[in-house]
C-alpha cells in the first residue's frame, strides 16, 4: 500500500513537473509550431511523412478500438500497398494506351528541313549533311 | 539583379535604347545550349526567324566548345540574320546544361527567357503559342507539355514510352508538382522568375529541368502549359543513356527532401 502511494505521489509530481514544463514550453512551442509550418511548406517529404503518420494513426486507432475484427485490421496495410501498386500500374497502363503520338509531325518537319536547307545554302550557310 | 544589369551594360552599350524599346514591345531572349549541333542549329534558327516574325527577339547560343564546327555555322548565321539577333556566347568546354542557361541569361536582354533544345525535337512553330499563352494569362512560366491532347511524341519505342510514363507517374505521385510534363525543356519564363528560380537550382543535366519547374511550383509562380510535339532527333545521336534512370531517381529523392 505504502509503496503504491509513493508511486502515485511520484506520478503526481511527475505530472506537475510535466505541466510546468508544458507551461514553460508553450511560448517556445508557438515559435516552434511556426517553424513546423514553415518547414512543412518547404520540405515535401514532410508532407508525405505527415500523411503516412495520419494513416498509421488511423490504423492503430482501428486496432485499439477493434470496431472491425482485428484480423481484418491487420491486413489493411497490405491492402493499402497493393492498391497503391495497382494505382501506379493502372496509371502507367492508361498513360501507355493513351500515349499521344504525332507521326504527321515528323513528315512536316522533313518538309521544313528541306525548306530551311534551300534557304540557308542560298545564303551561304554550310548545311552539308554529315 | 544589380549585378546582372551591370553585366548587361558592359555587354551591350545601347542599354538606354533597349530600355526605351522594351517599354514599347516585349522582347524575348531564346537561349539554346549546343554541343555538336552544326546542322540542327542552322535549321532551328531558320525556323525561329520564320515563325517569330511578329515579335522582337534575340537568339543566344551557348556553345560548349563543340569540335564539329558548330560555332563556324553560327558565325555564318550571324552574317545572314545579324549579330545583334543571333548571339554566340561560347564556353571553352562542356560545362553542363544548368550553367549553360545561367551563362545565356547573363547575356540576355529580353523581358522573357525562352529555353529550347537545339536538336529539332522542339519545333520553333510552337513559340508563338507560348507567347500568346503568356499574354492571355499573365503567367510567369509557360511550359510545353507532350502528354496532353494536341501534344505528342514521335520516334519513341515501347520501352522508352514505358520508362517515360513510369517516371512521370512516380514523380506525379510523390511530388505533386501541378505540371504534367516535368522533364520537358521547352519553356518560357518571365525574366525575374527565371533569375529567381535558377539561383536556387543546383541539379545538372537531365534533372535540372525537373528541379526548375518543381521549385517554381513550390514558390507559387503561376505556371501555364501549352501542348507541344516532340520528334526524336533526326540528325546526330541521342544523348539519353542507361544511367539516366538512376540519375532521375536520385533527382526525385533530392527534390523530395529539399523542396
Amino acid at each position: 500500500m505504502v509503496e503504491k502511494r509513493r508511486i502515485e505521489r511520484g506520478g503526481e509530481d511527475r505530472r506537475r513537473k510535466v505541466s510546468v514544463d508544458v507551461n514553460r514550453r508553450c511560448k517556445k512551442d508557438r515559435s516552434n509550431s511556426l517553424q513546423v509550418i514553415v518547414v512543412l511548406t518547404m520540405k515535401h517529404i514532410l508532407k508525405i511523412m505527415a500523411l503516412v503518420v495520419v494513416v498509421a494513426g488511423l490504423w492503430i486507432s482501428l486496432l485499439q478500438t477493434s470496431v472491425v475484427p482485428r484480423s481484418y485490421t491487420w491486413l489493411l496495410p497490405v491492402y493499402l500497398i497493393i492498391s497503391l501498386g495497382c494505382y501506379g500500374l493502372l496509371m502507367v497502363g492508361i498513360g501507355l494506351i493513351l500515349f499521344p503520338t504525332c507521326p504527321q509531325e515528323a513528315v512536316l518537319l522533313q518538309k521544313d528541313i528541306v525548306e530551311a536547307k534551300e534557304f540557308l545554302t542560298s545564303r551561304g550557310v554550310d548545311v552539308g549533311s554529315d | 539583379m544589380a549585378k546582372l544589369e551591370e553585366i548587361e551594360t558592359e555587354e551591350h552599350g545601347e542599354t538606354t535604347m533597349s530600355i526605351k524599346m522594351r517599354r514599347k514591345k516585349k522582347k524575348y531572349s531564346i537561349i539554346i545550349p549546343t554541343y555538336n549541333e552544326r546542322l540542327n542549329i542552322a535549321l532551328v534558327i531558320y525556323l525561329v526567324f520564320k515563325h517569330l516574325q511578329d515579335f522582337e527577339f534575340e537568339v543566344i547560343i551557348v556553345d560548349d566548345g563543340s569540335p564539329d564546327g558548330t560555332q563556324d555555322v553560327i558565325k555564318q548565321l550571324q552574317n545572314v540574320y545579324g549579330e545583334d539577333r543571333v548571339l554566340l556566347r561560347a564556353r571553352p568546354k562542356k560545362l553542363g546544361l544548368g550553367t549553360a542557361y545561367y551563362h545565356g541569361l547573363k547575356h540576355a536582354s529580353g523581358d522573357f527567357i525562352i529555353i529550347m533544345d537545339a536538336d529539332l525535337s522542339h519545333h520553333p512553330k510552337y513559340l508563338p503559342s507560348f507567347i500568346r499563352k503568356q499574354m492571355e494569362t499573365g503567367a510567369s512560366i509557360v511550359t510545353g507539355t507532350r502528354y496532353v491532347r494536341n501534344g505528342g511524341v514521335h520516334g519513341w519505342n515501347l520501352i522508352r514510352k514505358l520508362t517515360s510514363r513510369g517516371a512521370n507517374v512516380l514523380a506525379q505521385t510523390l511530388l505533386w508538382p501541378g505540371v504534367s510534363d516535368l522533364t520537358g525543356s521547352f519553356r518560357l519564363y518571365e525574366r525575374k522568375a527565371f533569375e529567381d528560380i535558377i539561383s536556387s537550382v543546383v541539379s545538372k543535366g537531365y534533372v535540372f529541368q525537373m528541379e526548375m519547374i518543381v521549385r517554381a511550383s513550390r514558390k507559387g509562380y503561376h505556371i501555364e502549359e501549352v501542348p507541344i510535339t516532340f520528334v526524336d532527333r533526326v540528325y546526330g545521336s541521342s544523348k539519353l543513356g542507361g544511367s539516366e534512370i538512376l540519375e532521375y531517381l536520385k533527382g526525385l529523392v533530392y527534390l523530395l527532401i529539399t523542396t
